[in-house]
């Protein structure tokens, strides 16, 4: 069989299976709902995360992680940046056992909460990320009061024992502001469509009227079968009529008045820079992230330190570390690169 | 005010600033800035204005979508600074010491991060001292408002430029000029003076001219015999040479350029331009002279031999008066009346008398004072093709140490003899955009890219002045040539104001009571 056959067949499969529903009947069932944008809407607080490996000896891990939190106004057309703040933390991974136990309890459920994952160790700091950025959005939320707190992803939370979204939503409800998770990416397929909910609504939106904003809330069964615990109610929203998807938004308080909430949200999402996605999470991705342009910096620091606390350098040169903790000399990187310049 | 940060920088290559303006429309070419390092203050100015590239940028570009706000600097504010940024590229020009505030040469880069502002009046005079001999001829751009102090006597002593092309106010920028040196008493001036525009009042627009300002240090002659402010010029046609009657008669063949030199040697008692009028063709050694090369010089030579200003005066050639007025230190101001567009009675007249000055001064140099010679559409002088019968190309090489200095007024410094443009050491240069020009009136310019970037995009009536008169490379925007500018900044007595004429008033009273009292 040649692979064109083989192309063929694979193509027809995908062809029966991810047929997009056409606008009127895919659509059917699903119960949009229209909202307007409030003409003066709460300020916002968005907090996101990044980071990047620097260092890998042996199984150990030094990891660099950033979250940044951006308070933004709107106004007469204008966002306007009112506050902002930074966390930088390094932190050693490893998934070794007796490397494990030696830890405190933090890490021990760490390690537990992401066990079996692929790469554990960037599963590991990945949740680590997520807990400081809930940890400083608890801390602004204490601060503040009435306005927009949106962090990147799902407000759901790992052990119960470190439940900071179930804080954060505490303190959001005393002090008046409205919590939203907004997903940059979905995989889910909670309306049970083989077509994932983005792709499925997107192709759905044609019954909707061309300047309208709306919302679809998440069948309640996938609400429940989340894993972890969820905190807020799951919906998938069109922020603006141009926008080129369906994000999917955690609603942790004003869960009653999503049209209201979301008529809040609304007014972030009219930057051209990325239409339908609030502009202040773009903004503290990119302030995130930085983390990862400057890593070479970083490396330099690990390096100084390293070699004037005694450690081999050649030992620290050869574990310098690709973004997501691959090691520069690793064996694969040497093949992708021959690979690619050879071609 | 901050304007960016230093994100690059090379001793060689400039510095470039992030700049966190809201509209890159706020900064412009050839604006000073300071750019704040740790020791010194980097005095710079605007080489270039750029947004760089952007992938995204090039993706959103021409979204057609309603209801979006664009990404500018006044509708977003990024986590650092604006989203979508200009850069500004940045030429280091001096030093300023951070402690002693003392001044020298751009040897060195400012960290990163360095913040860049306008600058201020302050560090604007930190380098531009007044000399005894300087005046201003208006205000550095992007400063408001700093008036820059050229050295009149350093910008005299040598042969300088002004290049711009047509209608950029080279004119009122010769004047003020004019005005600086009479002022300063650098020296004394000639000026061919082609519409009346030097005199007592412009006959173009009505402006005071030199003899207004300096009625005592001027003397206007004129070609017009109708003028009786002016004394009479009057050339007597001994005094002309082949080579005034082949530059002013433009595209002469070489047969008539021979004849002209074969007559000029024959022409025994006679003058030589009675000698090609009576020449007679039907009579001529035809291995010597061909008849119809000799009809045809005739022809071109009727306009000069009708000249009412070319006869025999009796002893009253012009010349000897107007080297009489040199000197006395004053300056002259030749009025070409209605002969005025004609470039054939400028190409002869300027010739002739350059030459005839330039011998004076060769053969009498300590009697003489300094004067400046402004020789405009210099370039029909100094092309190449011409410059070789000319005098200027001499006079721009040679006559400095005589004190017989050139000012060399064009649009076209392309078409200027190379040699001659070397010699000059002060440009003021205006608005170019010819690139063979531009070119030219920078050739030897130190970063001559850069100013090659700026004499291309600079407006009307700003002029780039590089050279040793000014203690750094300058763009200015060139004062109006207005009495009450002239009087503030030029001659010192300050604007005519109510109080002034009460003064003067008053003072006249006293000197008629002296008077009635003798």
């Amino acid at each position: 069989m040649s692979f064109a056959e083989d192309m063929r067949k694979e193509l027809e499969a995908a062809r029966t299976l991810y047929a997009a529903p056409m606008a009127g009947d895919g659509g059917a069932g699903l119960q949009f709902r229209s909202f307007l944008e409030d003409p003066q809407p709460m300020d916002m607080v968005a907090v996101d995360g990044s980071y990047s490996f620097l260092l890998n000896i042996s199984s150990w891990r030094l990891a660099m992680i950033s979250v940044a939190l951006l308070r933004y106004s709107f106004a007469k057309e204008h966002f306007a940046k009112k506050d902002w703040r930074m966390i930088q933390r390094v932190v050693g991974i490893d998934t070794y056992e007796d490397y494990v136990e030696r830890q405190g309890e933090f890490y021990r459920n760490l390690y537990e909460f992401t066990r079996g994952a692929k790469e554990q160790h960037r599963e590991m700091v990945n949740e680590w990320r997520r807990f400081i950025e809930g940890q400083l959005a608890v801390n602004v939320a204490e601060d503040t009061k009435g306005c927009i707190i949106a962090v990147d992803g799902a407000l759901s939370t790992f052990p119960k024992q470190f439940d900071f979204i179930g804080r954060l939503v505490e303190v959001c409800e005393r002090n008046g502001h409205l919590l939203v998770g907004v997903s940059k990416d979905s995989q889910l397929h909670a309306f049970g469509h083989s077509l994932t909910d983005e792709d499925l609504l997107k192709s759905a939106e044609g019954s909707l009227e061309d300047d309208a904003l709306a919302f679809i809330r998440a069948p309640e069964k996938f609400e429940k079968g989340q894993r972890g615990l969820l905190y807020g109610d799951v919906y998938y929203c069109r922020f603006h009529p141009r926008s080129g998807k369906w994000f999917r938004v955690d609603l942790g308080t004003m869960k009653g008045e999503p049209e209201k909430a979301f008529g809040h949200v609304a007014p972030y999402c009219r930057s051209l820079l990325a239409v339908g996605y609030p502009l202040p999470l773009v903004e503290a991705h990119r302030m995130a992230v930085t983390v990862r342009h400057l890593r070479g910096a970083y490396q330099e620091t690990v390096m100084r330190l390293a070699v004037r606390m005694g450690m081999n350098p050649r030992q620290v040169l050869d574990g310098l570390t690709e973004i997501e903790g691959r090691k520069r000399s690793a064996f694969h990187e040497y093949l992708d690169r021959l690979s690619r310049d050879r071609r | 005010m901050k304007i960016g940060e230093i994100v690059s920088a090379s001793v060689l290559g400039g510095l470039y600033a992030k700049l966190q303006l809201e509209n890159p429309e706020d900064l412009r070419i050839a604006y000073p800035v300071i750019v704040e390092g740790k020791t010194y203050d980097f005095y710079c100015i605007v080489e270039d204005i750029l947004n760089e590239e952007s992938e995204i940028a090039e993706q959103l570009a021409g979204s057609a979508m309603g209801n979006v706000i664009v990404p500018t600097g006044e509708t977003h504010e990024g986590f650092a600074g604006p989203i979508f940024y200009s850069k500004a590229k940045l030429r280091p020009i001096q030093l300023i010491g951070k402690k002693n505030r003392r001044l020298s040469e751009p040897q060195t880069i400012p960290p990163y991060f360095s913040e860049c502002r306008h600058a201020t009046k302050e560090d604007v005079e930190l380098i531009y001292h007044p000399t005894a001999k300087s005046a201003t001829i208006g205000s550095i751009t992007g400063v408001e408002p700093f008036y820059v102090q050229l050295d009149f006597e350093k910008l005299v002593e040598k042969p300088f430029a002004i290049y711009g092309r047509t209608g950029v106010g080279k004119s009122i920028l010769n004047k003020l000029l004019c005005c600086a040196i009479l002022a300063k008493k650098a020296g004394s001036v000639l000026i061919f003076d082609m519409h009346g525009e030097y005199g007592v009042y412009s006959k173009t627009d009505n402006t005071e001219g030199l003899k207004y300002y300096f009625p005592h240090d001027v003397e206007v002659f004129s070609l017009d015999p109708e003028n009786t402010e002016a004394r009479q010029f009057v050339l007597e046609p001994e005094f002309i040479e082949p080579d005034d009657l082949v530059v002013a008669l433009n595209n002469l063949s070489d047969q008539m350029v021979d004849m002209i030199y074969q007559i000029d040697r024959e022409k025994g008692q006679k003058d030589l331009i009675t000698a090609i009028r009576t020449l007679d063709s039907a009579h001529l050694d035809e291995s010597k002279m061909h008849p119809a090369t000799a009809q045809a010089l005739q022809r071109r030579m009727s306009r000069i031999s009708r000249l009412p200003f070319i006869r025999k005066g009796g002893g009253k050639d012009a010349f000897a008066q107007l080297m009489a007025v040199i000197k006395q230190g004053r300056s002259i101001v030749l009025d070409f009346g209605e002969f005025g567009t004609d470039s054939t009675v400028y190409l002869f007249l300027a010739n002739v008398l350059a030459r005839r000055l330039f011998e004076q001064y060769t053969e009498m140099n300590e009697q003489f004072p300094r004067l400046i010679v402004f020789l405009e559409e210099a370039h029909r002088f100094l092309d190449p093709a011409v410059a070789s019968y000319t005098i200027f190309s001499k006079l721009a090489r040679e006559t400095r140490k005589f004190n017989l200095i050139l000012a060399i007024v064009d649009q076209r410094p392309s078409q200027i003899d190379q040699e001659v443009r070397s010699q000059v050491a002060n440009r003021l240069v205006m608005s170019l955009k010819e690139p063979s020009d531009v070119e030219s009136a920078l050739a030897g310019v130190p970063d001559r890219a850069m100013w090659q970037n700026i004499i291309s995009t600079i407006p009307p009536r700003t002029v780039a002045v590089i050279g040793d008169a000014i203690r750094i490379p300058t763009v200015i925007d060139v004062m109006p040539y207005k009495d009450i500018e002239v009087r503030e900044h030029l001659l010192g007595t300050g604007a005519m104001t109510a109080e002034k004429t009460a003064e003067i008033a008053s003072r006249a009273d006293e000197i008629f009571d002296k008077d009635d009292g003798r």
